[in-house]
């Protein structure tokens, strides 16, 4: 105790000093009001960081329930969004394809059976002739990626079955998208799942490894510019002036699921005029 | 009890001239560089055997009162409070201790011109820094604030070493 009050004794001066001057800025922060305002700022300010701190560190704590959380969210948007696709299943969306004034509509659909493994893979989609799918033309189906393929004759009552573009007789003209040359899309015995081939661009051709490779649009099928994929390889076929160009598809076939029925409203007008025959699943392009 | 009354009436004066005249100074673009605190003379010339504490609280009430006029409260308190817990240092820094003996009353006359002019200058720079500090609260520009500092430095000195002058000749005249 003696010893407590020789320090206060000893160091009286300075305790004077900081009392008086622990009263001058209660002073000065009670009766000033900008230095009121500073002062409860910047403790805001510094209790925010101290609390922002916390939460920094605390947070990879709960990254768990995070994650648990955030899929739960997830899950439940995805039936939002999804599920009101299933309600407006069997509604055709208007699309007009503003340049060739072709008007398309898109009829979202959803994979219920898919194979990719054999030499004539089909995709089959729930979907049918109840929802407006006539089982007599021939329509382009795409995913949200890119073209997928073509729907096949004489669709049931709530399915259609589509031809896969992962077909050994699937054929589709596509167009480079830089230079707007035309080649021939097909699926060939080289080809795996995510490959095509494109015969027919000319040597000439201006290709590079990533170009894109798009419908044409010609048969009004699809419209122009559906991505199909990209250059993957390109090499000259020795005696011709073609190139053979490897495309690395855009559509992964393995996990689709959502895609959309392509009908043209006005094909029947072209079809008229072009009075081309054509078999089963061979449209000529 | 004589020097209690000298005291006390330099205090008030200084407090009134302060407040009343100085503060009024304008010097157009360059006053923000430039404010006297004349009145920190009160706290240099206290004696130099006041006790400590009681340093610090006339020191604490000049300040005071010096706000209460300029709607300031606590930021001249809190410079003179500074500047009064200093003042020893400052005395300790410019001279030994034997040099104040039987030179109680810190004057330009008794303790020399150069002696006087640092002292007040320190002092000055002192007090005029700790108040353009707490004016400014952020510290963000602390380089304007230094400037000012000086400045306002400078000018409290000359205005300090002028004020000895006229004050003993006005004393040598009239005693």
């Amino acid at each position: 105790m003696q010893n407590l009050i020789a320090l206060l004794k000893r160091y009286s001066t300075f305790l004077y000093f900081i009392i008086l001057q622990i009263l001058c800025f209660i002073l000065l922060i009670s009766n000033n009001n900008f230095h009121k305002t500073k002062y409860w700022n910047s403790s805001n300010s510094v209790i925010g960081w101290i609390q922002e701190t916390q939460t920094n560190v605390t947070e990879y704590l709960y990254l768990q329930q995070e994650n648990t959380r955030l899929l739960d969210e997830n899950s439940r948007l995805k039936e939002i969004v999804f599920g009101k696709q299933d309600v407006t299943k069997g509604d055709w969306l208007k699309m007009i394809d503003k340049v060739r004034q072709v008007k398309y509509d898109y009829l979202p659909a959803r994979v219920v059976a898919n194979t990719t493994q054999f030499k004539k893979n089909y995709i089959t989609l729930d979907v049918g002739t109840i929802d407006g799918v006539n089982p007599e033309e021939l329509l382009g189906v795409v995913g949200p990626e890119g073209v997928v393929g073509f729907t096949k004759r004489g669709g049931s009552k709530h399915y259609t079955q589509v031809v896969s573009l992962l077909h050994s007789k699937f054929i589709l003209s596509a167009v480079h998208a830089k230079s707007g040359q035309q080649g021939i899309l097909k699926w060939e015995s080289g080809d795996n799942r995510f490959t095509a081939t494109v015969h027919e661009f000319p040597k000439y051709l201006d290709i590079e490894l990533g170009d894109l490779i798009v419908t044409s649009g010609n048969t009004g099928r699809f419209p122009r510019g559906e991505l199909i994929g990209e250059v993957s390889n390109f090499e000259e076929i020795p005696g011709t002036n073609f190139y053979k160009v490897k495309v690395k598809l855009a559509t992964d076939f393995n996990s689709l699921y959502h895609v959309s029925v392509i009908r043209n409203t006005e094909i029947l007008e072209i079809q008229s005029l072009e009075q081309v025959a054509e078999p089963d699943f061979k449209p000529i392009q | 009890m004589r020097n209690i009354l000298i005291h006390s009436l330099r205090f008030v004066f200084l407090v009134l001239l302060q407040t009343l005249v100085l503060h009024n100074i304008d010097l157009g673009d360059y006053s923000p560089y430039f404010n006297s605190f004349l009145y920190i003379l009160f706290i240099l010339m206290l004696p130099y055997d006041i006790p400590s504490w009681l340093i610090l609280i006339l020191s604490f009430m000049i300040g005071l009162c010096v706000d209460l006029f300029l709607g300031t409260i606590g930021m001249h308190a809190s410079a003179c409070v500074l500047l009064a817990f200093l003042r020893p240092t400052i005395m300790k820094m410019l001279a030994s201790r034997d040099e104040y003996e039987f030179r109680n009353q810190p004057n330009i006359y008794i303790m020399g011109f150069s002696w006087f002019l640092y002292y007040s200058f320190f002092a000055a720079l002192v007090h005029h820094l700790w108040f353009y500090m707490i004016e400014d609260f952020r510290l963000i520009e602390l380089h304007i604030i230094f400037l000012k500092a000086l400045g306002s430095a400078l000018f409290t000195t000359v205005l300090i070493i002028a004020s000895q002058y006229l004050m003993y000749r006005a004393k040598k005249e009239n005693g």
